[in-house]
């Protein structure tokens, strides 16, 4: 598993090489158990904000955050693939997605214990705190996502010599436009907002997220024409 | 010297005049020449179309197999349709479910049906060489590669129709119309590929690229006038009601 990682984090090309020879259902496992545990660490440190249930219920939701987001996702990031002239197999495809997402998942709970401390230790219930955190997370996000990217790209490179631009793009805006919303569903992360504590699925189903930012956005429209 | 000449072989003739050396092939050229596809039956067409584009393209222009392909593209339209229609009406309640699964494939096989003479006689007359049964195969190619990407989003366009209150209308109703328009235009894409394919391998034209270009905006338009008839995107229409009036009304209301 460690050297599984290892080749991933420091040698993307060699982990697809050895992908491409080694047993799928080995590969494919191991990679799912490294991303599972990165997730679940972040969700730890985010869930460690509020403490009591939200520590093992964030643990758990992160992981399924990106699973869930996958299977969603995985129909049409496979057949983006084939249509690009990308001739994997449905393992191969499943391979790569993996990779990605796994180190993205390992990035983010390298940054656990940083994100943890900060989370443990802002005081509660604060807006500010809430939204310093937020950024904080954020950022880590971004950083752990182009990882994550960089390693999609090499898979897709190691799978065919022509363009992989186009099916790299569209498996990022997809992936993202469905998390957004799967993340949605199963709000709250850093906090208990809205009055919620632990995980209510009717809470999670009010709504969407899209419409949220346009809700957002409106409001700030209309105080700022209302200021001004 | 003479001797040593005739060893080089006859001197390479210049280009007829007026006429371009041949441009080296684009890459996806190069990759649908490389396509092999073994056509098994009707259900591993959607492989061939996603897999093997170059091989079913060769296979469309001689003639290989239309049968099976007709057959595979119908069933694959049709499922397609039909799984993304009940995703359409989940919205409205499981009552909707399963009159809008089966009113979108009315609207897709009607529209295909519709405008396929139009697209015979207009390419034929145009000069393309094309048999009533390669027209019928490459309008079914167009909506079984279309449907090939419906069913890729089926599953985030039904995760968002459960997981998103009736407020939302508008954003479900604006992500169908993007998808939708997305698989279309795929399906469009394919057909326009094969086109350039086969023209550039056997310098023939199996369609005419501006009456295609014409009859996709055509079929569009029929399938839009379809939908706003028949109606499987309107929640609040009844379960067989149809309803006059020009679709670009009905989008204005909206």
């Amino acid at each position: 598993m460690a050297a599984l990682v290892g080749k991933l984090l420091h040698a993307p090309d060699a982990h697809f090489r050895l992908a491409w020879r080694a047993p799928a259902l080995t590969i494919n496992g191991r990679l799912l158990t490294a991303g599972v545990v990165g997730a679940m660490c972040w969700g730890a440190a985010m869930g460690s904000h509020v403490g009591r249930d939200h520590l093992w219920i964030t643990t758990l939701k992160m992981p399924l955050f990106f699973l869930f987001t996958l299977a969603l996702c995985f129909p049409l990031m496979h057949i983006t693939l084939l249509v690009s002239g990308v001739r994997a197999r449905t393992s191969q495809t499943l391979t790569v997605a993996l990779s990605g997402i796994s180190t993205l998942a390992i990035c983010l709970g390298a940054c656990a214990p940083v994100v943890g401390l900060f989370c443990a230790s802002a005081p509660i219930p604060s807006m500010a705190s809430y939204l310093n955190l937020y950024v904080l997370c954020l950022a880590c996000g971004v950083v752990a996502g182009v990882a994550g990217l960089r390693v999609l790209a090499r898979g897709m490179r190691s799978l065919t010599t022509s363009g992989i631009k186009a099916p790299l793009i569209v498996w990022a805006l997809v992936y993202q436009f469905v998390g957004a919303q799967v993340a949605w569903l199963l709000r709250p992360w850093i906090g208990s907002s809205y009055g919620v504590d632990g995980y209510s699925l009717s809470h999670g189903l009010s709504g969407n997220f899209y419409m949220g930012v346009w809700a957002v956005l409106t409001r700030w429209v209309t105080e700022l024409g209302a200021m001004s | 010297m003479s001797t040593e000449l005739e060893a080089l072989g006859p001197a390479a003739s210049p280009p007829p005049y007026g006429r371009e050396p041949a441009a080296a092939p684009r890459p996806w050229v190069t990759r649908w020449e490389s396509d092999t596809f073994a056509l098994t039956g009707p259900l591993s067409v959607g492989g061939g179309l996603l897999r093997a584009q170059g091989a079913v393209a060769r296979d469309l222009f001689n003639g290989h197999g239309l049968n099976t392909y007709i057959a595979g593209c119908t069933l694959l339209m049709v499922f397609a349709s039909l799984l993304y229609g009940a995703i359409l009406g989940s919205v409205a309640g499981a009552g909707q479910v399963a009159y809008a699964a089966l009113k979108f494939p009315v609207v897709i096989v009607g529209a295909s049906a519709i405008c396929l003479p139009s697209f015979f006689v207009f390419q034929a007359l145009t000069g393309a060489r094309l048999t009533f049964k390669q027209a019928l195969a490459s309008v079914l190619m167009l909506g079984a590669a279309a449907g090939l990407i419906l069913l890729g989003c089926a599953p985030i366009a039904w995760f968002f129709s459960v997981s998103t209150t009736e407020d939302s209308q508008a954003f479900l109703g604006l992500m169908h119309a993007v998808v939708i328009t997305l698989s279309t235009t795929f399906g469009f894409h394919f057909i326009a590929r094969t086109h350039r394919y086969v023209a550039w391998k056997h310098g023939e034209r199996l369609f005419d690229g501006r009456v295609l270009a014409l009859w996709f905006a055509l079929l569009v338009l029929v399938a839009a006038q379809m939908a706003s008839f028949i109606g499987p995107l309107d929640p609040d229409r009844g379960r067989v009601e149809t309803r006059r009036g020009f679709f670009l009304t009905a989008l204005f209301e909206v």
